[in-house]
């Protein structure tokens, strides 16, 4: 009866082994580099911030390059051990993408966890550096770009769709053999469906100034881009919409222009020979047909001719056929050959070449010097060919009405430089001489004038003086003149008033002037 | 009817051989005779439960305690190794002997020379080993450890969160199985099944 | 000589492993026939030893009570206890039926233990006939007190071995400890090496 007490004890042991041993989590080795804000039985392990395990045990590796940190993983996060798990420790970090984990300023530092999908389990892992930039349960995906250097971007540098954050850098790597860098970016859903085939990506870092025979240009992306520098992508508005794999590659260009060219389906080349100086003209300037950008200046060379001793300067241009034809008025039937279009275009240009279309360097912006080339029709340019026969062809040029100008200039300047200043300041001298001889005897005469003219003057006026009064007198109100002037006057206009009657008289009775008045009988 | 003396004051006296109470000594009042306890059985049960308790006492922590986030358990081995690791080795060895290895070789002790008496055997060395046994009894302090390890975990709950393990309360039911143990496999006791089993 | 019957007198001899009593005969050495132990009248040099045990624990016990027990350093101070300041920190703290425990079991009852024992072997030294019972249950009690007084010891232990959070506290020992545990060796072997016959044996 009594042995049911160590029965008891036997069950209740068991029964408590079997729970511990139920509840009991794993343990697992994370290695980090330092152990630095860890501490045995303290440290905890969260995902999600949710307690999930603590750190038991902290030693110093056997080669002494690490430190493995031993932890007690809780049952129910078990599953959460798998191959492709992360961990770090989040500790107050700056970053380019900005401060975090201020929090364990307070509460002390922990190691955080990125559950992995892999199946398969695992209990050794090696602890990140940093926090991954993002997350295995992040919805998106991974791209890969191309360029020729890193720019200012770095880890978390922003990637920009329609000036939105799309995305971010996640890692960078020198291309083997150094020739180039490959940029590892990760895009955000629902912002990764815009990505296709015909997408481009192009640093938006900082301030993308340009200098062109445009003029100067500015534009930026964002504040944050200027700081950390960034990327930008957009599709072209033809090409295919469905949505990249992931790890497609893409180039990334150095701004948006470039980048968003349209492909170019013909290219010709053609070199044009320039005598003056090409300051200004850079690699990439436009060839403008009347505003419309038809190609591109390629490279800019110089020839020196032995013969004549002179210098001749060769610029190498890329025109683009395709945009010259345009939409015609009267549809040309194609025929679709590629021959066919090679010689389509060459005689396009011979017509048009023939009509004085020519190349010639114009300055397109005063205000940064930038010349480019500017292709025009002039009516009264010299006949002249392409020559088709050299590589590549040479298209005739013309020079510019600004040489013109420093033509006419100059030939100013020269027949400025012909006149006999010299010549004519000694004749000017002999003028001023006798000029001034004039003056001094007119003021002699004036003088005169003045000495001798003056009192036989002064007599005639006051002779004159006295006639004025004299006709006053005669022609005076109250003259006697004036009395029978007045009675005369009277006389005058009572003989006018007669007449006037009897004219009257006659226009009534015509015929008085025959039979007379009546009452007046012979 | 045996004559024995009374162990406090050598007074002789005259008592049956298997005494119906708790006898005293006429003089001086100490205890002189125990009744029959129970059986030999009772007191092997009684042994395993301790052995039981005594591996369980020592399988898990005694307690755990936690402040801001920071955990600590102890077993009971700790306590011996708290002292040590510090340089009191002396001391060390008295709470172990006195925690774990008194209990321990008193459960082995008893059991050595009670198992075989159920098997109408004496024990080999029986005498030495029963000599060994009531050497160690006075310094089995099971029930003083707990008492101390109360004291110390008021003290400690003042600050920290204080989480008793599995092994606390086995060894509490050491001190009592302990207890029942002395009751009822005492000397006296011991050799009167002795004497049966032989005879 | 009184009437009573001892077995010193009767020649009769107890063994105190296996509780039994012998009849002693003329062997010098005689041995307990059930547990072979050896047999003595009384205990061998017992008011020697135990005088001498009770000498030592006396002499100890001032350290053990002015040497701290326990070091507890935190981030604020190092505080040393001793015994007695850990009575009066648990009755500051609220806990004063604890703090009354640890006062009568780590202070009063080893002084008890030293002071009754002292009594008892300078009585029996003397050969005092008077208070002989009472002097018998103060014996007895001093036996079953004895072992409560390394409850103290215990608590540092416990404490020692959990209290090892750097943001709450290092507990460490003091060597007060030892010499408290060695107080209640010293006591509880004294008390074994006394035989409490010797309270009633007439001179």
């Amino acid at each position: 009866m009594v042995w049911i007490l160590p029965a008891i004890v036997v069950i209740v042991g068991a029964g408590v082994v079997i729970h511990e041993k139920l509840a009991q989590g794993t343990s697992i080795e994370i290695t980090f580099l330092n152990a630095e804000g860890l501490e045995a039985n303290k440290t905890k392990i969260r995902y999600k911030n949710v307690e999930i395990g603590e750190v038991s045990d902290i030693r110093v590796s056997d080669d002494r390059k690490t430190v493995i940190v031993t932890a007690d993983i809780h049952r129910n996060a078990k599953e959460y051990l798998v191959t492709d798990t992360r961990f770090w420790v989040v500790r107050p970090r700056i970053s380019s993408g900005g401060i975090s984990g201020l929090g364990t300023l307070v509460s002390g530092e922990y190691i955080s966890i990125d559950v992995g999908h892999s199946p398969e389990k695992r209990d050794h892992f090696t602890g990140l550096d940093s926090p991954p930039i993002v997350t295995s349960d992040l919805p998106g995906r991974e791209f890969i770009l191309r360029a020729e250097d890193l720019g200012s971007l770095g880890i978390g540098s922003s990637v920009f769709y329609r000036r939105l954050e799309a995305g971010q850098v996640i890692g960078y790597t020198l291309d083997p053999g150094g020739a180039g860098v490959t940029i590892k970016i990760f895009i955000n859903a629902p912002f990764d469906a815009f990505v296709t085939g015909a997408t481009r990506f192009w640093q938006a870092s900082g301030v993308d100034m340009s200098v062109s025979s445009d003029g100067v240009r500015l534009r930026t992306e964002s504040l944050t881009s200027i700081l950390e520098g960034g990327i930008a992508f957009q599709s072209l508005p033809k090409g295919p919409t469905t949505p990249a794999a992931v790890d497609t590659s893409f180039t990334l260009y150095g701004d948006q222009d470039r980048a968003m060219r349209p492909v170019e389906v013909e290219i010709r080349a053609f070199v044009l020979y320039f005598h003056n100086s090409l300051r200004g003209l850079s690699e990439g300037a436009p060839v403008d047909l009347r505003g419309i950008t038809v190609g591109e200046v390629r490279s800019l060379n110089v020839e020196y001719d032995p013969k004549d001793g002179t210098l001749s300067f060769p610029v190498e241009i890329e025109l683009y056929p395709q945009r010259l034809r345009g939409r015609p008025r009267h549809p040309v039937p194609s025929t679709g050959a590629v021959e066919d279009s090679e010689a389509a275009s060459r005689t396009l240009v011979d017509n048009l070449v023939a009509h004085g279309l020519r190349a010639e360097l114009k300055t397109g912006n005063l205000l940064t010097g930038q010349k480019f080339v500017a292709l025009d029709i002039h009516g009264d340019a010299p006949q002249e060919k392409v020559h088709w026969a050299s590589q590549p062809a040479i298209f005739p040029t013309i020079s510019s009405g600004l040489d013109d100008l420093q033509d006419s200039v100059g030939s100013i300047a020269r027949k400025l430089n012909k006149v006999p200043f010299d010549q004519l300041s000694f004749r000017l001298m002999n003028t001023m001489a006798s000029l001034e001889q004039t003056l001094k005897s007119a003021n002699q005469l004036l003088q005169n004038v003045d000495l001798n003219l003056a009192p036989q003057v002064s007599e005639t006026l006051t002779e004159a003086r006295e006639a004025l009064k004299n006709a006053k007198e005669v022609l005076g109100q109250d003259s006697p003149l004036q009395s029978d002037l007045g009675s005369t006057l009277m006389q005058v206009s009572r003989a006018a008033k007669s007449i006037s009657a009897l004219v009257d008289y006659l226009e009534r009775h015509p015929e008085s002037l025959l039979r007379g008045k009546p009452g007046d009988s012979p | 009817m045996l004559v024995i003396v009374c162990p406090a004051c050598d007074l002789v006296h005259r008592v049956p051989a298997v005494p119906p109470l708790r006898s005293r000594c006429a003089r001086c009042r100490a205890i002189i005779q125990r009744p029959a306890g129970g059986t030999l059985d009772t007191a092997i049960a009684l042994c395993i439960t301790a052995l039981l308790l005594f591996i369980l006492s020592n399988a898990y922590p005694l307690v755990a305690i936690n402040f801001n986030g920071t955990t600590r358990a102890a077993t009971l081995f700790d306590t011996t190794l708290g002292f040590y690791r510090q340089g009191h080795q002396a001391l060390a060895a008295i709470v172990f002997t006195t925690t774990i290895l008194g209990p321990l070789m008193q459960i082995a002790a008893l059991l050595y020379l009670l198992v075989p008496l159920r098997g109408g055997r004496t024990a080999p060395a029986m005498g030495n080993v029963f000599r060994f046994l009531s050497h160690v009894r006075p310094w089995t302090l099971v029930e003083v450890f707990m008492l101390g390890s109360v004291v110390a975990l008021v003290r400690v709950a003042k600050f920290a969160q204080v989480v008793p393990g599995v092994s606390l309360w086995s060894y509490a039911l050491l001190m009592l199985a302990l207890a029942a143990v002395a009751h009822y496999a005492s000397p006296e006791q011991f050799w009167r099944w002795t004497e049966k089993r032989i005879a | 000589m009184s009437a009573a019957l001892t077995g010193l007198k009767l020649g009769l001899l107890y063994c105190q492993q296996c509780h039994s009593t012998v009849r002693a005969g003329s062997i010098a050495y005689p041995r307990c026939p059930r547990c072979h132990a050896h047999l003595h009248r009384r205990k061998p040099h017992s008011l020697a030893l135990t005088a001498a045990l009770v000498a030592c624990a006396a002499a100890l016990y001032i350290p053990a009570n002015l040497l701290p027990v326990m070091i507890t350093r935190s981030l604020i101070d190092d505080e040393q206890d001793t015994i007695m300041s850990g009575v009066i920190v648990l009755l500051q703290s609220g806990s004063w039926p604890i703090a009354v425990l640890v006062f009568i079991a780590s202070i009063v009852v080893p002084l008890l233990k030293i002071l009754a024992l002292a009594i008892l072997v300078y009585t029996s030294w003397r050969g005092s006939q008077r208070h002989r019972l009472q002097r018998s249950e103060l014996y007895r009690m001093v036996e079953f007190i004895g072992r409560w007084s390394m409850l103290d010891v215990y608590a540092v232990s416990l404490l020692v071995a959990l209290v090892q959070i750097r943001s709450l506290a290092l507990v460490s020992v003091g060597w007060g400890a030892l010499c408290f545990a060695s107080v209640v060796i010293l006591t509880t072997v004294a008390a074994r090496t006394f035989d409490e016959r010797l309270v009633w044996d007439e001179v």
